[in-house]
């Protein structure tokens, strides 16, 4: 009993990684926070100068101590502010062209987590998942395919797939805890969510909703409860064989469509680009497969 | 000496017992209690989850923006107010993506503590009529306006003429913070208004 608990862990833990879908991550990880940063430049001193809302003393009176942050330990000066946050984006760039990318996921991990232990203020779901997942970078094969790394042959040889799978499971992870927050609420077990927030100006769409939508209760009650059921169904679907791909389709095509209804910054994509980890390349997209050369023994739901 | 893949499966087994303490909903048992005495771990290795709590456990069905109101040594006045969210374009949109987060948090009283630096910063940011004035006194609003029930909804749109409202008809109007930031001239009261010399 013990010796088949062992293979089954070991199978689920350590098969090898498929390197394209981990080089897939990094590219999206990299291009992802290298925009978050860029569109976040014209406020950066706002968020986290001395000349902004949390000045590095207000900051170090006001939030947690134990959130350690790199931007606290220099000097108050918003040279080093502007110096970290080029650096991050630098390294951000890097992560995604492959080059030292190991070096580059730590170094960009230790920068999320300074910027966003700076300023507590201003931090969302997507800080948390680009955060999170770049950590587990770390310890992927990221490097193998589609990097500079590769081209110079500079590769080195990761055996477990357990990172990739900390991804998968933090992607499930977060649209269940999602599905479960929303349990107790009477607005989602009404049905009358999707009208409150469709009547909320800063989610407001990026166009008029008709009133047909907006202001039907029939189309708030099936949006509602069809998100509540989604959130709860693709955390399940994905890891069984059969409703893997679709499990993973149906995630992709609520985020698109919550990122075209609503105001979620980067939040939908982050969440796509983990989606990714589930999917398998040569059966999935055997074109796409063939394209790339196939990698052995690729860790996926099974 | 444990082989090295087992000591990584101890990490593992930590890596998910942080992520399930952390992440799930206060509301089961236990969590409350395991996840504040884990909160100073997941904190110093920046591994902490965040709240899932999207559109949880209930939507706000509120819409608010801050208004700060900078008076001037000479009594004139300037406001300064959270950006709006309508009429943006895309770039405007992920350039103030940060404003949401942040407008929701200064309007609640957990963040209190920050208005006096919200107010200084608002009398940075205000221009003033005539250059070179100096501001002596901030002066912080919140204006909301509460989402009507479904029923109630056609009554709403009839007395805003749209849903929701634009933000300077919101009907809810409340001063959240008075600041000082030097003695003000004299006979100039907060807000502009200049005290008429006694008779």
């Amino acid at each position: 009993m013990r010796e088949r608990f062992v293979a089954a862990w070991d199978r689920f833990w350590h098969t090898p990684a498929d390197p394209r879908v981990a080089a897939g991550l990094r590219i999206g990880v990299g291009v992802i926070v290298f925009l978050a940063f860029l569109f976040q430049a014209p406020y950066a001193t706002t968020w986290w100068g001395e000349d902004g809302l949390l000045p590095s003393r207000v900051a170090r009176r006001l939030l947690d101590p134990d959130a350690g942050s790199v931007l606290l330990l220099l000097p108050p000066d918003d040279l080093w502010l502007w110096a970290c946050f080029g650096l991050a984006m630098v390294q951000a760039l890097l992560l995604a062209v492959g080059w030292h990318s190991h070096v580059q996921a730590a170094c960009l991990f230790v920068w999320l987590v300074s910027f966003q232990h700076r300023n507590q203020l201003v931090i969302d779901g997507e800080d948390a998942v680009m955060r999170l997942i770049t950590f587990f970078l770390i310890f992927a094969p990221i490097s193998e395919r589609w990097s500079l790394d590769a081209l110079r042959g500079r590769t080195p040889r990761i055996r477990s797939g357990w990172a990739l799978r900390m991804i998968q499971i933090q992607v499930t992870f977060v649209f269940l805890a999602a599905g479960l927050e929303k349990l107790p609420g009477s607005m989602w077990r009404d049905g009358t969510a999707l009208y409150h927030i469709f009547l909320l100006d800063d989610f407001y769409p990026r166009f008029a909703l008709p009133e047909v939508i907006a202001g039907n209760l029939w189309v708030s009650r099936l949006m509602s409860w069809g998100t509540l059921a989604l959130e709860v169904a693709v955390p399940i679907g994905v890891w069984i064989p059969r409703t893997r791909a679709l499990a993973v389709a149906a995630a992709i095509f609520f985020h698109l469509a919550l990122d075209l209804l609503m105001n979620l910054y980067f939040f939908e994509w982050i969440m796509i680009v983990g989606w990714l980890s589930f999917v398998r390349w040569d059966e999935d997209l055997p074109w796409l497969g063939r394209w790339a050369a196939p990698a052995a023994s690729p860790a996926t739901a099974d | 000496m444990p082989e090295p893949r087992r000591l990584l499966d101890v990490a593992i087994v930590g890596l998910l017992g942080m992520m399930l303490v952390d992440g799930l909903p206060d509301y089961l048992p236990g969590i409350p209690t395991a996840s504040r005495w884990l909160d100073p771990v997941v904190d110093v290795t920046g591994l902490e989850q965040t709240s899932w709590k999207l559109f949880a456990p209930d939507p706000d069905h509120i819409n608010t923006w801050v208004e700060a109101v900078v008076t001037w040594e000479d009594g004139s006045t300037s406001t300064w107010t959270t950006p709006s969210w309508r009429h943006r374009t895309l770039l405007q949109k992920l350039m103030h993506a940060r404003w949401h987060k942040a407008a929701d948090n200064l309007r609640l009283d957990s963040w209190r503590r920050l208005r006096p630096q919200l107010a200084e910063y608002a009398a940075r940011q205000a221009v003033p009529p005539t250059p070179g004035l100096a501001p002596v006194h901030v002066e912080i609003f919140r204006h909301w306006w509460l989402v009507p029930p479904p029923g109630r909804r056609e009554a709403a749109r009839r007395r805003f003429g749209r849903l929701p409202p634009l933000r300077e008809d919101f009907p809810g109007t409340k001063s959240i913070h008075d600041k000082d930031l030097r003695p003000r001239a004299r006979g100039v009261q907060p807000g502009g208004v200049r005290e008429e010399p006694a008779p």
